[in-house]
């Protein structure tokens, strides 16, 4: 067998794993999802009737279906406020603090908590009798101590999407430490020696060496603040009176709780549409602020 | 068998013969220019394509074999029960021996009652083995979000021998479960209409679940209240309940499964179980001043006054289980089952009442009579003998009734539960429920709706009109777009 064989074989060999699985767990289901999209599934029958567009009439027909994502618009705005929080702590600890990789783990651990657990936890602290908040902020004498977190309307999503601040906000400083350190040491200390303020030195020369790394981070906020789904959907169920819904779980809902797999599949197949036109429009914005 | 070709394929290079024969190909290519590489290389892309394709064809080719060998397993066995089945009845009851014979070997059996499988159940299942010693095993499966699971393992074609029944259309039970008529039981049945198709029954409740108000009697004994049995005096022994401190009345809002016991008492008013299936007369079937209406109008009461949870939206079913116990709330609106939850809860039984829930001032009780999940056993089983004479033991024999303070699904059986006797001896009338028409089930899922999620929002809306009407609308649309 000649070389360039030999080469070609054991490239495709060592394909083949990743590429089986990428195929199975992850290429096959969304095409299959496409085609449920068009039938009227209810999820364990063995007939799956083809309806054609109708899912997707009904949906487009269906103007609530689309409202919840004004909470995912919260889950967004604070989105913003991780990854800023992320940028701010990996600037502090990328200098040489005492004790900065212990930091550095402490702020990272939120990330690896499985996130259920996570959602527990935070039931035990924004509970309205029991929960420690309310606790401590009577003690402080702020407010009146029965302030129902979860239970009002307005301050639900929020309260959510801070919990999700705590959470991320270490996997952004991650990023942004990997990103920092590969800057170029000389180029930090030119600008240190021609008199660059540190606020300068961050304004002009950290940011713009680390805009990939930044976009990257914003594209993740941007995806997950769409797919938002583990919090309301431990902690609230989507309460009160459908406030903390978000488009995945009135999604799971109504595939199992109203075995319409079909209209679900449908539902899906939209949000990743959506997820491309957010990210396309954030690439083209980001281009032109760029240059 | 798929598998190994597609291996050899990949060592196809190593293999004489087709190393040969891809020498030659390369030889009559002749030179190797750019073009041609370029599609050699499309050419790679493509068998690996291929090698995927057969592999997948080769993993669902398997899948499906395997399930003609279950199916037809699935067969021969049904023969073998049927034939059995006839043995049994001609022979009448003195064939009994001959039947016990016949129960042998492993089953498997998927609950949803979890917290019972490392105690009770193995009790249980000691004692099945002892009474018919061919029995082997019998794997319990614990399965906590018990529909979602299974539907999964439906669609997979993948079933245990004893199951719950996991409600669908039910002209597809036969596809699923395997008829239960042989155990002779079908008259002295509660609940045989929510799992029947056809003549045949296909699922036994596994309880019959009374609905009722669950007190604690120490906190009513402290505040010197008793059972209500009219609608004032619900009200009133509320407010007596909250002057002295307590929650008079727990909902678990927050978990809108719990609240939805509330629908009965509009049942109750409207004098019939067939509240639900009525509606398919109507187009705008919740209204103030109709039974929908009343009947909510009773807890929208209760919230308005404060007999409820300081804060509902934060209220949840476990907290309440901990409240109830620990003597913080008085009251709640639930099954029966509620009592075992409390004593788990560390409660004394001797400490929980039971009592129906007054919907007027008129005196009449009614007490609610809902089913639960159903024993069932699946088509493909291939052991349907043993399973069957599981399900009878479970029944029967094995004391899950008393054990749990809970009620058989046979209408004949005796039963010594205090608070069952208590809640009996305030002769309420049972309501039994209905089970919902199928065009109910199918414009509900179309409409995306749940009672209780109308419950949560008409009693704290600020005009509950509003509400039932943008409910009564999408009923008329769902209506109209299914033809109903």
């Amino acid at each position: 067998m000649t070389y360039r064989q030999q080469k070609k074989w054991i490239l495709i060999g060592f394909l083949f794993v990743p590429l089986l699985l990428l195929f199975t767990f992850s290429l096959y289901p969304a095409v299959y999802m496409v085609y449920l999209s068009f039938t009227n599934w209810n999820g364990y029958s063995a007939e799956k009737l083809w309806i054609g567009w109708a899912n997707y009439r009904y949906l487009f027909n269906n103007r609530e279906m689309f409202e919840v994502f004004s909470h995912n618009l919260v889950y967004l705005l604070w989105g913003f406020v991780h990854v800023g929080l992320g940028l701010f702590f990996a600037l502090i600890l990328n200098s040489r603090m005492r004790g900065r990789n212990v930091y550095r783990s402490i702020l990272f651990m939120p990330y690896i908590m499985n996130g259920v657990a996570v959602a527990y936890m935070f039931n035990y602290v924004f509970h309205t009798e029991y929960g420690s908040l309310n606790l401590l902020l009577s003690t402080l004498g702020i407010g009146s101590g029965q302030t129902s977190w979860f239970g009002s309307k307005h301050l639900v999503n929020h309260v959510l999407a801070s919990i999700n601040v705590w959470k991320y906000f270490g996997f952004n400083m991650v990023l942004f430490l990997a990103a920092l350190q590969s800057i170029p040491k000389d180029m930090l200390e030119a600008a240190k020696i021609d008199g660059a303020s540190s606020i300068q030195t961050v304004r002009y020369v950290i940011i713009p060496n680390i805009m990939t790394v930044i976009e990257l981070n914003l594209f993740l906020t941007v995806i997950g603040a769409l797919e938002i789904f583990e919090l309301p959907f431990v902690l609230t169920a989507g309460g009160p009176l459908g406030a903390s819904e978000t488009f995945v779980t009135k999604t799971i809902d109504t595939a199992f709780t109203f075995y319409n797999f079909g209209l679900a599949s449908a539902m899906s197949t939209v949000l990743v549409i959506i997820v491309s036109i957010v990210l396309l429009l954030q690439k083209q914005v980001l281009r032109r602020w760029e240059s | 068998m798929k598998t190994a070709s597609i291996f050899s394929a990949i060592r196809s290079p190593y293999n004489k013969g087709k190393r040969a024969k891809a020498l030659t190909t390369i030889r009559e290519k002749g030179n190797e220019t750019l073009a041609r590489q370029e599609l050699r290389r499309i050419g790679v892309a493509l068998l690996v394509t291929v090698m995927l394709v057969s592999l997948l064809a080769a993993c669902g080719g398997g899948g499906s074999g395997n399930a003609g060998n279950t199916g037809g397993a699935g067969g021969s066995a049904q023969n073998a029960a049927t034939s059995n089945t006839d043995a049994s009845s001609g022979g009448g009851d003195a064939a009994e021996e001959p039947e016990e014979e016949e129960i042998k070997g492993e089953i498997t059996w998927a609950t949803h009652r979890v917290e019972l499988i490392d105690t009770d159940f193995k009790r249980y299942i000691e004692a099945f083995k002892k009474k018919y010693p061919g029995i082997t095993d019998v794997k319990i499966e614990g399965i906590k979000d018990y529909s979602n699971t299974m539907r999964v393992r439906m669609a997979a074609n993948e079933f245990p021998d004893v199951m719950s029944l996991v409600q669908t259309t039910p002209s597809d039970f036969p596809k699923y479960y395997e008829p239960l008529d042989d155990l002779g039981w079908n008259d002295r049945l509660f609940f045989t209409g929510f799992t029947s198709y056809d003549g045949s029954l296909y699922g036994i409740s596994q309880q019959v679940a009374l609905v009722g108000i669950v007190y604690n009697k120490k906190v009513f004994a402290d505040a010197g209240v008793e059972p209500p049995r009219t609608l004032d005096e619900l009200y009133d022994i509320s407010e007596k309940l909250k002057q002295k401190g307590y929650t008079p009345m727990a909902t678990a809002y927050k978990d809108a499964w719990a609240i939805q016991y509330w629908e009965h008492p509009s049942e109750f008013i409207y004098g019939s179980n067939t509240l639900r299936n009525d509606n398919l007369n109507t187009d705008a079937p919740f209204q103030v001043d109709n039974a929908y209406g009343k009947g909510l109008q009773i807890l929208r009461t209760m919230y308005e006054r404060g007999y409820l949870e300081k804060d509902i939206f934060s209220a949840s079913y476990d907290q309440t289980l901990k409240d109830i116990a620990a003597g913080k709330t008085a009251m709640m609106y639930i099954g029966n089952f509620l009592v075992s939850a409390l004593i788990q809860n560390g409660m004394k039984p001797e400490d929980i009442g039971f009592v129906p829930l007054p919907h007027d001032n008129s005196g009449k009780l009614y007490g609610a009579v809902r089913p639960d999940w159903a024993y069932a056993v699946s088509k493909t089983s291939k052991n349907k003998a043993a399973a069957k004479a599981f399900i009878k033991f479970m029944i029967e024999e094995s004391g899950d009734f008393e054990d749990h303070y809970i009620v058989s699904p046979l209408k004949d059986a005796e039963h010594s539960i205090p608070m069952i006797a208590e809640f009996m001896s305030y002769e309420p009338e049972l309501m039994e429920q209905l089970p919902p028409h199928p065009d109910i089930i199918e414009i509900e899922n179309k409409m995306q709706f749940k009672y209780r999620n109308l419950i949560q929002e008409a009693i704290v809306a600020d005009n509950m009109q509003d509400v039932l009407d943008a409910y009564n609308k999408k009923w008329q649309e769902a209506r109209k777009e299914l033809n109903k």
